[in-house]
């Protein structure tokens, strides 16, 4: 894993969000996911930029819905997950599984 | 709907979004502000919007500038231009190293000159709390007479921290110990051109001197002594100092510690400090010893003016103390206060007998308009570089713009060259300033502080300069920036029109009144200078040896006297108090004046029976002293005319006069005679009363003056030193030529005008450079119009006439600028001598006639060569 596709902690959570919001993954919706999810304050341009560099990395792909009334007739751009971005989160996952293992005498409950 | 968010806030967002993402952004934040009107009200929604709105302003949101079509970019062809520009640089070597020294040189003489200017105002700010810090003087008034004198009681730091609550602490130094000339000898080894003071303990830590070993506290054990590192270093090599016994004048005193050595300017020096303890009856904590230097540091936010009138009426408390001695009343003696800051003392006003490294301001004001004027000069220089360079290349970059070229990229082309000139320039700079600072520091003994040019103020300099090279950049080339500007290139109008030319002649106007400015100047300073050196100083100077004698030595000095007139080659031995570098001493007489008696502070010498013929001083009045007469010992008064005037009196043979008062020695007689007004000091100050007796043997006896035979003067001294040793194996002999010691007096003008001097040659040398570039550029212009003429029958003569002729608007323009400022300038420094030229209309009329003959060399190469162009080479050309 070089650099440039090195995931931060806070791309880590936006992709987790993309995840599991499926097919209705935009800005809005994902920082109102992390807020309630997390109950981290979040601002939307950095959720946007989050989102940009992620897609500039290959972990998303988006298209531009339908327009919708509430937003003036503005389109969404929705993101999915791209296979690298699913294995990615895996091997994340997986890693930090291994890793939280490893710590002696620390009885860590993982659900 | 008819809410909607703030349209400023949204038509931001349209502005600077690039189209790409608008949509999805303003969607995104639409959605949220409809939510939040909704949930949280309007006013919040409305801020909130306005917050995301500035929060998409990032880069990777921002609308891009899109000039793709045209090879513009300046990463792309950086690497090209500055091959260009160096190569254009090869191209005109000549033209390129000159331009880069002159630029480098003007910039380091900048530079340095500004670093001096900075160092002489940031004296003493290096140390802590330096603004709450003061030096208490003392202004004494007797009678009608005021004076400023530099100490104060030597009683007055301890009662001020007594006494008054705002004072934190205080302390006190005295330079002059015994007297000047101190003997200090260390293992056999005797040393007398230490800078010695003592110096309280407190003292030491308002100051903040840093101890390397042992504190402060050091000083205030009995007969203990505190050296510099240098001074250890001198006295006991690498051995460990401290411990060890330094002898002065025959006491045995324990270094004590050691100090670093001051490193940052001040106007205190010192090699080595003596603790005030101990020494019997040298010091006293009395308040009749007022040549200390008293310092205060006080409490955070103290006012001043109270602070003052609290001392003003402790002083009052102990004035007739101080005046310990002198028939003196309550009425006649009030003292007050002068309260400086610490930080304030280098430039401050002069003051009686003070001990500090000073410098008058005045020099400083003409050398800070120099340096404007420098600074001025550089942009001028560099701007006209940088517009010499755009209409070299004009044709080039037409060309380059019609292929495609974008109108952005002449300017990386010119800005390109000329930072390669500013990539051999800098370092240049850099090594001149190096040079510059050796230069000043062996030659004009100034030594610039390593410190100051890590300063802020001169770091703020070297920022602002950047700042002004870039925006002068800016200025210099809009013209390459229309598109229709490019046509004209090619056309080669941009020539024609002259503009160019136009901006260039302003530059090289401002430049060459600069250097008609440094030319009256210098003359101006050169002139007063001989003024002084060939004015009647009222003595006479030439073969006289001045020997410095040790203290308290009354008898030996009187036979070394007698033995020295033995010695073939010298003419005459007198002995006296006068010396032209000293503080001069000041001290109250009883005055008989015709409106009664009066109490004068009056300035005091006193002579041997010789001293008048040696010096050739005039008696225009009465008599001198008579060796022969009993009474002349206690009771015989010389005075100047000055004093005879300042009295009162018209004729002031046998005058009443008694004093010094303050001294235990009575002296009280009449005046016997009246001495030609000569100059104590230098021509800065007026001549000053000066009242002389003879000096007897409870004076102690402080110059020798030898008057030589002119032919063999270094065998005579060889002599007079074999003599002097009989009498004081102790102390090494010193001695200075009279006239090398009065021109040391003017030390401080000679480096104010050996900087002006540099100041000059450079400037007349920019100036040079920046007429024969201008000339040259004429040339090019009208060639063919040159040409047409000859062919047409017009003289060489003719033709020379008229490229002249070219330069003669702008040397008036010059003039115009220069000559007001010299009235100026000049006028200003000159008041600052008591005894001056007058301002003749030489001083405009000589530079103007200097920058002609400059013009008609610099310009007339090109002025010749264009009278012997041949017509046919340069019509056939195009």
């Amino acid at each position: 894993m070089n650099k440039g596709n090195y995931l931060g902690e806070f791309e880590e959570l936006i992709l987790l969000a993309v995840a599991s919001l499926e097919n209705n993954a935009y800005g809005v919706s994902v920082m109102k996911y992390i807020v309630e999810e997390t109950g981290r304050s979040v601002n939307i341009s950095a959720v946007h930029q989050g989102l940009k560099r992620l897609q500039r990395k290959g972990f998303v792909q988006s298209t531009v819905g339908g327009a919708t009334q509430v937003r003036g007739g503005r389109r969404k751009r929705f993101f999915e997950l791209t296979n690298s971005g699913r294995e990615t989160l895996q091997e994340i996952m997986n890693l930090k599984i291994q890793l939280y293992l490893k710590v002696p005498y620390f009885n860590l409950k993982l659900t | 709907m008819s809410e909607h968010p703030p349209k400023w806030a949204d038509g931001f967002l349209k502005w600077y979004c690039d189209p790409e993402f608008l949509e999805e952004i303003q969607g995104d934040a639409h959605e949220l502000y409809f939510e939040r009107l909704e949930k949280e009200g309007k006013i919040r929604a409305d801020w909130k919007y306005i917050i995301d709105i500035i929060r998409f302003f990032r880069w990777s949101n921002i609308h891009k500038i899109n000039n793709e079509q045209r090879p513009s970019y300046m990463d792309v062809l950086w690497g090209l231009n500055v091959k260009m520009a160096w190569r254009h640089a090869a191209r005109n070597k000549l033209a390129f190293i000159t331009k880069t020294l002159t630029l480098s040189i003007s910039l380091a003489f900048a530079l340095l000159l500004t670093a001096f200017i900075i160092q002489e105002y940031s004296y003493d700010q290096h140390i802590k709390d330096y603004d709450r810090i003061y030096r208490v003087s003392t202004k004494i008034k007797i009678g009608d007479d005021v004076l400023n004198f530099g100490g104060s009681p030597e009683a007055l730091a301890q009662v001020l921290v007594d006494e008054i609550p705002e004072i934190e602490n205080a302390g006190w130094y005295q330079d002059e110990l015994l007297n000047w000339r101190t003997v200090f000898e260390v293992n056999e080894n005797k040393y007398t051109n230490e800078n010695a003071i003592a110096i309280t303990s407190s003292l030491a830590e308002i100051l903040d001197i840093r101890f390397l070993i042992g504190s402060h506290e050091a000083l205030d054990e009995p007969y203990t002594i505190v050296l510099t590192e240098s001074t250890a270093r001198k006295f006991f090599g690498s051995k460990d100092a401290v411990g060890e016994t330094v002898y002065f004048m025959g006491f045995p005193l324990n270094v004590a510690g050691i100090v670093r050595d001051p490193v940052a300017p001040s106007h205190l020096t010192y090699d080595l400090m003596l603790s005030p303890e101990g020494h019997d009856g040298l010091f006293c904590e009395c308040w009749d010893n007022i040549t200390p230097s008293t310092y205060i540091k006080l409490n955070h936010g103290t006012n001043i003016q109270q602070l003052k009138a609290k001392i003003t009426e402790l002083l009052e408390r102990h004035e007739l103390e101080v005046a310990k001695g002198v028939p003196l009343s309550d009425k006649e003696i009030v003292l007050t206060p002068i309260i400086e800051n610490v930080a304030d003392i280098h430039l401050g006003d002069p003051l009686v007998e003070d001990m500090a490294v000073k410098r008058d301001p005045t020099n400083l004001y003409l050398l800070a308009a120099i340096l404007l004027f420098f600074y001025l000069s550089c942009f001028a220089n560099y701007l006209s570089l940088s517009l010499s360079d755009i209409t070299a290349g004009s044709k080039k970059l037409g060309v380059l713009q019609v292929f495609g070229g974008a109108a952005a990229s002449a300017r990386e082309i010119v800005l390109s060259n000329s930072l390669v000139i500013l990539l051999f320039v800098i370092p240049l700079a850099g090594l001149f300033l190096l040079l510059g600072k050796n230069y000043a520091h062996s030659t004009l003994s100034i030594s610039l502080e390593m410190e100051t040019f890590i300063s802020v103020p001169f770091l703020l300099v070297l920022g602002l300069l950047m700042l002004a090279v870039i925006l002068l950049f800016k200025i210099s080339v809009p013209t390459l920036g229309s598109t229709s500007g490019i046509l004209k290139m090619l056309k080669g109008r941009f020539l024609e029109n002259y503009s160019g030319l136009q901006t260039k002649q302003i530059l090289a106007g401002a430049q060459l009144s600069f250097s008609i400015i440094m030319i009256a100047l210098m003359f101006l300073i050169t002139d007063q200078f001989e003024f002084i050196n060939s004015a009647y100083k009222g003595f006479e100077d030439q073969n006289t040896l001045v020997i410095k004698v040790p203290d308290g030595s009354f008898l030996e000095t009187r036979e070394l006297e007698e033995s020295l007139q033995k010695v073939t080659g010298v003419r005459e031995v007198a002995s006296s108090s006068f010396y032209t570098d000293r503080i001069k001493w000041k001290n109250i007489f009883n005055i008989d004046t015709d409106a009664g008696i009066k109490k004068a502070i009056v300035s005091y010498e006193y002579w041997g029976y010789d001293f008048v013929g040696l010096l050739g001083l005039k008696i225009i009045q009465g008599r001198d002293f008579d060796p022969n007469r009993k009474t002349d010992l206690y009771g015989a008064y010389l005075i100047n005319e000055t004093a005879a005037d300042f009295f009162g009196w018209e004729n002031p043979i046998g005058k009443h006069i008694s004093g010094p008062l303050t001294t235990r020695i009575q002296h009280e007689g009449t005046v016997v005679g009246v001495v030609k007004d000569f100059n104590t000091s230098s021509l800065h100050e007026k001549v000053e009363p000066m009242i002389v007796f003879v000096g007897t043997d409870e004076w102690s006896t402080e110059y020798l003056y030898v008057k030589l035979d002119p032919l063999k003067p270094t065998a005579v001294i060889s002599q007079i030193e074999k003599e002097y040793q009989n009498y004081f194996s102790e102390t090494p002999l010193d001695w200075e030529y009279l006239d090398t010691q009065l021109a040391n007096l003017y030390q401080e003008d000679s480096q104010v005008a050996s900087i002006f001097e540099v100041g000059l040659l450079i400037s007349i040398l920019v100036s040079c450079l920046q007429i024969f570039n201008m000339s040259a550029f004429l040339v090019l212009l009208r060639a063919k119009e040159m040409g047409i003429r000859k062919i047409i029958g017009a003289a060489p003569l003719h033709l020379f006439g008229l490229h002249i002729k070219s330069f003669i608007k702008f040397t008036f323009l010059a003039l115009i600028i220069a000559w007001p400022l010299i009235y100026l300038l000049s006028g200003y420094w000159l008041n600052n001598f008591a005894y001056r030229i007058d301002l003749s209309l030489w001083y405009f009329l000589i530079p103007m006639l200097i920058t002609a003959i400059i013009i008609l060399i610099t310009s007339g190469f090109h002025g010749i060569k264009n009278s012997r162009i041949n017509p046919i080479e340069i019509l056939n050309q195009e």
